[in-house]
């Protein structure tokens, strides 16, 4: 029998699984993409939203490198909104309301004109090359079709590992409801001794939309002028829904106090740890007392609007307490329901097993990406998929990994997050966990990301001109925005009131004050009409220009950690000689021999704080 | 400075010279052998006092003593340490430096190398061995007072104070941006009025600075006035000693003479310097002009007049002089009571100088009172109570060093920052989260899930 071969597999069909795969394939790795069922692909499995704040960060970000979920999110979203959309474009994060089912067709739609062989069939075994000390991925196992080869191996299982659903006081082994878990894997990395941790995760009910008084609910509407997340598309063409908004009251909490003890996460059954961002609802009733209602989003889980999803009341209490109380809510006093809700708990593997290009540190070759890493989310699968389908990749081809830093994007914040370790909860993306947060905006991951990605070679030739087209104007815009300067009281004729300092400011920086507008500036100066900007571009120049002036320190932070990361390092230097590195790092160092100290702060192992004390070693010679 | 901190390490920790006790530390993984070579101990007790004989390589007796192990981590470098006391001889020193230089991977420690280990280890921030050292350097009941204060962690609790205090803000701030649908309106006058009280806090912390820098380093203190006034005689009056040569002569002194005192607990630089006169003569010259660049530095002047010494040229020069400075800086001392018709001299000066009846002054007789004892406490209490008095209780002196400053000056800025910037939250928080960064600057410390605790113990959030 001929046996298959593939340069880059992946093993999974969720958001990870997806982007990876693109991205795999792009670079021109024979890739397959394998998964139990075709329904798998592109499927959200809990909440039928993409985005918010620093998730929708991360979709502008996996766009503006070629991945899928913007665009397939532009294609299926059925209310955009963005969010914090009266504070600074540094925390507006773009939302939307996705129709699952035109989701899953639409990732498919895009994925077949990709060059990805999908292979339907179960993982039974992962196999491995050993030679010595090192360990190399070979190839796997499946149940149906046999061996097959490949040179890297993208696991993106999700909450598959050992996954347990619980619900009230009965519980079962399943990937989520209706699927069966991986077992086998689990046991395949706990053979290979990587250190797990068991996480938690829920989901609410599911509610049948006919049953639902929307007349007693709040009206939440969508923006007037859907914003999308792609930097490709023009414009959101789908049919936009409302949404609305109810709350639990007194009676809802006491039929949930009452009943606390059948919970599984409060009567041990559940051990492992939930998100904090996310609890559910009988936590939140147990932990703010004091609140006397909670909010819930009805969200339409289609456009055709059959099912509803509530956000806000995940729960694990058995099935007639959660229709109990579900009935006590305005609005669904006769509320039928279409699946409960549940706990599902799942293994995950210690994100310090990976490093920075996602690679495992005991097999090379082998891949990780996802909820498998200890991240929740589909936006923070999905970049997690694109940045290890790209390592993947490269690795295949025997090319050096690609790392994006936590200047350059949430991407990098995400990855370096993870490899730093010590996640206590599943890790979901916050802006605040940038400290570039100014730089790092949903409108300019393209300025940031793109040539990266056209580097790379990974993205669609339309994007590619799009972008080369945007940029050439905005250079052309900012060229001349800054060269044309003014006296204050230059400015004051014209209405703009700035200190009388008499320090002359260009038109650069005076598009970046709030209240200056584009045709204020024009009238100084009519140039810059026949610039024919568009209101995209103009909105983007004045944010870039008022971020300017509050980000200089965190620009000239960045270069500094360039210059860092270029200081050579000598091959003969001794490392023994650095006081204050432990033992091991030492060892590391002295193994590798790094050329610099870009290298040196990516090797397995070199923490922050040693990197560091490194630095100061380099210095002083 | 180049130092291997798997080295053992040694030094002696009392003063070189002959004494009743010597004590030598020794830090590192050595410590057990060591006991085992020079006192033949093989169990060593933790934080027991062992009465040994310590002998040399080739096992003759150095002398006998005590020994302390204080087993890693409890010790004050948290590595293994021993301490050895024997006799304060020159001769026994210098043979157990030998002796102990010669052991397998020792070395004398350097210059602060103990207190380095010590903060690599974790035994303390910035903030407690910078005062360790001030404690260590403490002449004086006021630089001890304060010193403790650093030592014993009020400085550090303070700064903890202020970062969870900067941390719950900054929370709030966060949770608004991140969790905008879960959160009611924003209180931003609240807000400006926490951030307010911290930077009022650090704000008088700079403010003091000046004082509290001058306790701990002592406050320079510059004797000016024409020549002949007595300025050298009033310059050993207050030391207590003839270190300047005085005469009767215009021009004795010449140059800059400094000398640290103490005035009721407080250290002072004191400095003479040369008559001010239109001299002619180089050296007289160079020394005027000295006196003139000092001038710029200090921030305390004492002028010494006499009724013999008033002339047109050094009335014009003081009265510059006087009118550049506040005159909470100055102070006057009338010297020569003792000839004749003096107070009718004294008149003269103010009436040629009328500012100078804006500052205290005292009258004294140097000559006369060298040895007066009473006249020597009376003049260290006009100088205390006009030139140097500080409230050493206050709890705004802790930080007396450049670099404590310097941060605290950046956190006070950023707080004014994210005060103005409070309606765009991302730039508040920008700004305080800066703040943090500086203050982890001061004591050195930074925990990023800190926040996120905070945000979600104190907030319902999730949808």
């Amino acid at each position: 029998m001929k046996q298959k071969c593939f340069d880059v597999v992946i093993v999974g069909g969720g958001h990870a699984g997806v982007e990876a795969a693109v991205m795999a394939s792009r670079l021109g790795s024979k890739t397959a993409l394998i998964t139990f069922s075709e329904n798998d692909l592109g499927k959200m499995s809990c909440n039928p939203a993409m985005g918010g704040l620093g998730k929708g960060h991360l979709i502008r970000e996996v766009d503006a490198m070629g991945g899928l979920i913007g665009r397939a999110s532009d294609m299926s979203g059925i209310q955009f909104r963005i969010l914090n959309k009266t504070r600074g474009e540094a925390v507006q994060g773009p939302r939307a309301q996705i129709d699952r089912d035109q989701y899953s067709f639409n990732i498919k739609k895009l994925i077949s004109k990709e060059k990805i062989t999908l292979i339907f069939d179960e993982v039974e075994n992962i196999i491995i090359d050993r030679k010595s000390h090192s360990r190399k991925i070979n190839g796997l196992f499946l149940k149906n079709q046999g061996n097959l080869l490949c040179k890297s191996l993208v696991i993106t299982t999700g909450t598959f590992l050992g996954g347990r659903i619980h619900q009230g006081e009965t519980s079962w082994s399943a990937g989520r409801i209706n699927s069966k878990p991986s077992i086998e894997l689990a046991n395949f990395f706990k053979e290979q001794g990587f250190k797990m941790h068991r996480l938690k995760t829920g989901t609410p009910p599911r509610l049948e939309s006919c049953s639902i008084n929307f007349d007693k609910c709040v009206k939440q509407k969508g923006d007037k002028d859907p914003e999308p997340f792609s930097f490709l598309t023009e414009s959101i063409k789908v049919n936009q829904i409302d949404c609305y908004i109810t709350h639990t009251n007194n009676e809802t909490h006491n039929i949930i106090s009452r009943n606390l003890k059948q919970s599984p996460i409060f009567n041990g059954s559940i051990k492992s740890k939930g998100p904090r961002y996310c609890p559910s609802l009988e936590d939140k009733v147990h932990r703010f007392r004091n609140k006397d209602k909670h909010q819930i989003f009805l969200e339409p889980e289609t456009l055709n609007n059959e099912i509803i999803y509530p956000n806000g009341i995940s729960t694990s209490l058995p099935i007639e307490t959660q229709q109990k109380f579900l009935r006590t809510i305005k609005g669904l006093e006769n509320v039928k329901i279409n699946q409960y809700g549940y706990s599902i708990e799942y293994d995950c593997i210690d994100s310090t097993e990976i490093d920075q290009s996602f690679e495992t540190k005991r097999i090379s070759g082998l891949f990780l990406a996802g909820q498998i890493n200890g991240t929740t989310g589909y936006e923070e699968a999905a970049g997690q998929g694109l940045l290890a389908g790209i390592n993947a990749g490269l690795s295949a081809c025997g090319k050096s990994p690609v790392i994006i830093q936590r200047s350059q994007g949430y991407l990098g914040v995400l990855t370096s997050d993870l490899c730093r370790g010590g996640l206590i909860e599943p890790y979901r993306m916050f802006t605040s966990r940038a400290e570039y947060r100014l730089l790092l905006r949903a409108d300019n991951a393209d300025e940031r990301l793109t040539d990266i990605a056209i580097e790379l070679n990974i993205v669609e030739k339309h994007r590619k001109e799009c972008w080369i087209k945007k940029k050439r104007i905005i250079r052309r815009a900012n060229t001349l925005l800054k060269n044309l300067t003014g006296s204050p009281q230059l400015y004051a004729k014209y209405g703009i009131k700035i200190n009388q300092d008499g320090k002359k400011r260009s038109a650069y920086e005076i598009i970046g004050y709030k209240d200056v507008t584009w045709q204020k500036i024009q009238k100084i100066w009519p140039e810059i009409q026949a610039l024919g900007l568009n209101k995209k571009i103009k909105n983007q120049i004045k944010t870039n220009s008022f971020y300017d002036k509050y980000s200089e320190r965190q620009k000239i932070e960045i270069m500094e950690l360039e210059r860092e990361n270029s200081l050579k390092l000598n091959k003969n230097l001794n490392y023994n000689k650095c006081s204050g590195l432990s033992n091991e790092v030492k060892e590391l160092l002295n193994g590798n021999k790094p050329n610099n100290i870009k290298e040196a702060r990516l090797l397995p192992g070199m923490t922050p704080a040693a990197a560091s004390i490194l630095l100061r070693f380099v210095k002083s010679k | 400075m180049k130092s291997n901190l798997n080295n053992t390490i040694f030094a002696l920790s009392t003063n070189f010279g002959p004494s009743a006790i010597a004590v030598f530390r020794i830090s590192g993984n050595e410590c057990k052998n060591i006991a085992k070579t020079i006192c033949k101990i093989k169990k060593l007790k933790d934080r027991y006092a062992h009465y040994c004989k310590i002998i040399d390589l080739k096992s003759n007796l150095i002398d006998k003593g005590i020994i302390i192990f204080f087993k890693a981590p409890k010790s004050y470098t948290g590595e293994d340490l021993l301490e050895i006391h024997l006799h304060g001889s020159i001769a026994i020193v210098k043979k157990l430096t030998y002796v102990l230089s010669k052991m397998h991977n020792t070395r004398a420690a350097l210059p602060g190398e103990f207190s380095k280990r010590a903060f690599y280890n974790g035994k303390g921030d910035l903030l407690h061995f910078e005062g360790i050292n001030n404690l260590i350097n403490a002449e004086t009941e006021n630089q001890r007072i304060i010193a403790n204060k650093q030592v014993y962690g009020a400085n550090s609790k303070k700064c903890a104070d202020w970062r969870i205090k900067i941390i719950e803000i900054l929370a709030i701030l966060d949770a608004n941006i991140e969790f905008t649908e879960d959160m009611e309106e924003i209180n931003t006058t609240k807000l400006i009025l926490d951030i307010e009280k911290i930077k009022t806090e650090t704000q008088s912390i700079c403010a003091y600075f000046e004082n509290a820098k001058n306790l701990m380093h002592g406050s320079k203190i510059l004797i000016v006035g024409p020549t002949n006034a007595g300025k050298s005689s009033l310059f050993n009056f207050l030391i207590q000693r003839n270190q300047m040569i005085v005469s009767s002569k215009q021009g004795t002194t010449t140059d800059l003479s400094e000398q640290s005192i103490e005035i009721l607990g407080q250290k002072i630089n004191l400095i003479d310097s040369a008559g001010i006169r239109d001299s002619k003569k180089t050296i007289e010259k160079s020394g005027i002009n000295k006196m003139f660049e000092k001038l710029e530095e200090v921030h305390r002047i004492i002028i010494v007049l006499s009724p013999d010494s008033i002339k047109i040229d050094s009335v014009n020069k003081l009265t510059t002089l006087i009118n550049k400075r506040s005159s909470k800086e100055m102070v006057i001392v009338f010297n020569k009571s003792d000839l004749n018709e003096s107070e009718k001299g004294f008149c003269i000066w103010k009436d040629k100088i009328p500012e100078l009846r804006k500052l205290k002054s005292i009258t004294i007789s140097c000559k006369n009172n060298f040895d007066n004892n009473n006249m020597l406490k009376k003049l260290y209490k006009f100088i205390y109570t006009n030139l140097l008095s500080v409230d050493t209780n206050s709890d705004d002196y802790y930080f007396s060093e450049v670099r404590q400053i310097e941060c605290l000056k950046k956190i006070t800025e950023n707080l004014q920052m994210a005060i103005k910037h409070i309606e765009a939250l991302e730039l508040s928080s920008k700004f305080l989260r800066d703040a943090i960064s500086e203050l982890d600057n001061l004591y050195g410390k930074h925990d990023h899930e800190n926040e996120l605790e905070i945000i979600f113990n104190n907030f319902c959030i999730g949808k």
